[in-house]
């Protein structure tokens, strides 16, 4: 345990900075509701991850998963009256469900066609939820949603909403580090490596990906579920496809494969999206030009921008280091 | 251990394996050789399960395999290396070798998210098993490194690494020795002589003669997808067909 945090007192220190500077700006109700919205956006970009980052299987249609979670955690619980905590987890074991059906057929698929796939199912989410009115509210939503309440503990202000949502996503990371650092998590690098290689070493290729598929979707159920609760109204115009788009520029911005990328790419964009707020129409394009600075400039996101940097600076006192030397000895 | 049966298959016109009859015992080092294109990666993809033959049979211990998926052929104990390197390259050298372990491993998601006692337990034994692996084939001093920072040589021998890791009965060796520099050549002999001796038996496709008849009990050959000749290194040496084949076909 020592040795832990020896190892990490950095972060640790960044983390205990950031944990302390939110919790003060969460005091306005506002902040509050962008913190929780980042750690929502967090858990889908960790989501993401695993499937893209690790499996290489990716996805633009993540944000109907979204939308299937937040819209069957919000009916459990209005209309069934089913008790909020547990409308959440049903709500992110639907998703599941669902995302294990788009697998079936999607594990079948590469590529190009596997990413067609995925905006043809966000699509038709996003058209259900806009036309089924009886049940969905149709493109006018459902307003009024409940809080959340935790073991009788009820979630009735956005700070309070963001604490427990911040700490699900301190859950998902440990949860998603565990995987990648277990015999599923090198089956799924495997894959995405060579897939060939990886069914000749008695990998069940199909099973896998359909398990990243089924954890991602879990997750993205989860957030969706988190994400009515916290904004206590939902409408279809959230889970469109430039949703999908922003989960996946948030992923790529951050990092993939990394522990930090998914959050900061999470924060980065969210901020950017709620500055230009009045510039709604170009959103897609804003997430364009994000995708391409990062694709021009740094191919290993934020996070590796850092690694780049921290490199470079070892490079530097080394050399430094090597110069004082000669020095000395001259 | 291993009965290939009449083996045919046709890409489009072309038959690049036509009616190959063959049979490997247990404890033996196989050779399979042939002029470019003559069929033999074609039919280790059979063997191994990438490929369906268009007719015939092989037979595993007793029983048919052809046509299974290649994970289900692993499970049964046969694993194969690549002749264009397929290795895990962003992994580490360590990591390709635990994916290896894979079949013989069991831990499923719920005990790597609730990091039980069986998972922690059984990765420790994988760590182990791996490393002596890596001991074996020489090459563990190289294991923290990304298996795509390998030199050549040791890129090929981490591929016979990692296959060994399934714990296969049968080893499919496709041309392991092709890019290695001479003394390379001659350590991969020993090796491949060593796992022998370990217990493995060794299904070899390898152009280097040299190699071939040192290490081989038996030999069978390869021209345009049919059998031409099958025997020991001496008889195959000896065979004028073969002869023939090797200066007509351009090797
Ligand atoms: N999937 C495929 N589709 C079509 N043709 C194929 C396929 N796989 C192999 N072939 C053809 O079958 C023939 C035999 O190829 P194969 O790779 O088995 O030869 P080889 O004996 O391994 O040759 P080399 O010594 O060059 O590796 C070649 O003509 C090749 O083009
Ligand atoms: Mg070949």
């Amino acid at each position: 345990m020592k040795t832990f945090v020896q190892k990490n007192l950095k972060a640790i220190i960044a983390v205990a900075v950031l944990v302390v500077i939110a919790l003060v700006l969460a005091q306005k109700t506002y902040y509050a509701l962008i913190i929780g919205l980042i750690g929502i956006y967090a858990i889908v970009a960790d989501s993401l991850d695993i499937l893209f980052g690790y499996t290489g299987q990716i996805s633009l249609g993540h944000a109907g998963l979204f939308a299937i979670g937040a819209y069957v955690t919000t009916l459990l619980r209005m209309r069934l009256g089913v008790p909020s905590l547990v409308a959440l987890v049903l709500g992110a074991i639907v998703t599941m469900l669902a995302g294990f059906l788009v697998a079936i057929p999607a594990s079948k698929l590469v590529k190009h066609f596997l990413s067609l796939l995925m905006i043809a199912f966000g699509q038709m989410v996003y058209l259900i939820v806009n036309t089924w009115t009886p049940v969905t509210g149709g493109s006018l939503g459902i307003g009024e949603i409940p809080y959340l309440n935790v073991f009788g503990l009820v979630l009735n202000s956005n700070l309070k909403c963001a604490i427990f949502i911040w700490i699900l996503v301190a859950v998902c990371m440990l949860v998603k580090y565990r995987i990648i650092n277990s015999r599923t998590g090198r089956a799924f690098i495997a894959i995405r490596e060579n897939p060939v290689a990886a069914r000749g070493l008695g990998i069940d290729v199909r099973r896998y990906k359909i398990m990243a598929f089924a954890i991602s979707a879990f997750l993205t159920g989860m957030a969706g579920g988190l994400y009515a609760y916290l904004r206590g109204f939902i409408s279809p115009e959230t889970f469109n496809g430039t949703q999908s788009t922003l989960f996946m520029t948030m992923l790529l911005f951050g990092g993939i494969t990394t522990v930090a990328g998914p959050v900061i790419g999470s924060a980065v964009l969210l901020l950017v999206k709620e500055v230009f707020q009045s510039l709604a129409l170009y959103q897609g394009l804003i997430y364009a030009v994000f995708i391409l600075i990062i694709l021009f400039f740094f191919p290993n996101g934020a996070v590796g921008v850092y690694y780049n940097m921290q490199a470079a600076m070892k490079k530097k006192s080394n050399k430094k280091a090597e110069e004082q030397e000669v020095a000395k000895n001259a | 251990m291993l009965k290939i049966d009449h083996i045919t298959i046709k890409f489009g016109g072309l038959v690049a394996n036509n009616d190959v009859c063959t049979e490997i015992q247990k404890g033996q080092i196989f050779g399979l050789i042939g002029p470019n294109g003559a069929g033999k990666t074609t039919l280790f993809n059979i063997v191994s399960g990438f490929y369906a033959p268009t007719d015939g049979k092989v037979i595993f211990n007793g029983e048919e395999i052809q046509g299974l998926p290649s994970n289900v052929i692993n499970g049964k104990g046969i694993a194969r290396t690549y002749q264009n390197i397929n290795l895990f390259k962003k992994m580490t050298v360590l990591e390709n070798v635990m994916v290896g372990c894979h079949g013989q491993t069991k831990a499923n998601l719920a005990d790597a998210i609730f990091s039980t006692k069986k998972k922690r337990l059984e990765e420790e034994e994988s760590i182990e098993k791996c490393h002596e692996i890596l001991k074996f084939m020489e090459i563990d001093h190289l294991s923290h490194l990304k298996a795509s920072s390998l030199p050549y040589g040791a890129q090929r021998r981490l591929e016979i690494a990692r296959a060994m890791a399934s714990n296969p009965q049968l080893l499919l060796l496709d041309e392991p020795a092709a890019g290695m520099n001479l003394s390379e050549k001659d350590e991969l002999t020993q090796t491949i002589l060593k796992i022998r001796d370990k217990g493995y038996t060794v299904f070899l496709v390898e152009h280097n003669m040299k190699l071939v008849m040192r290490v081989c009990d038996n030999i069978c050959v390869l021209n345009h997808g049919i059998k031409i000749a099958e025997g020991t290194p001496a008889e195959i040496q000896a065979n004028p067909e073969v002869i023939a084949a090797y200066l007509g076909g351009g090797k």
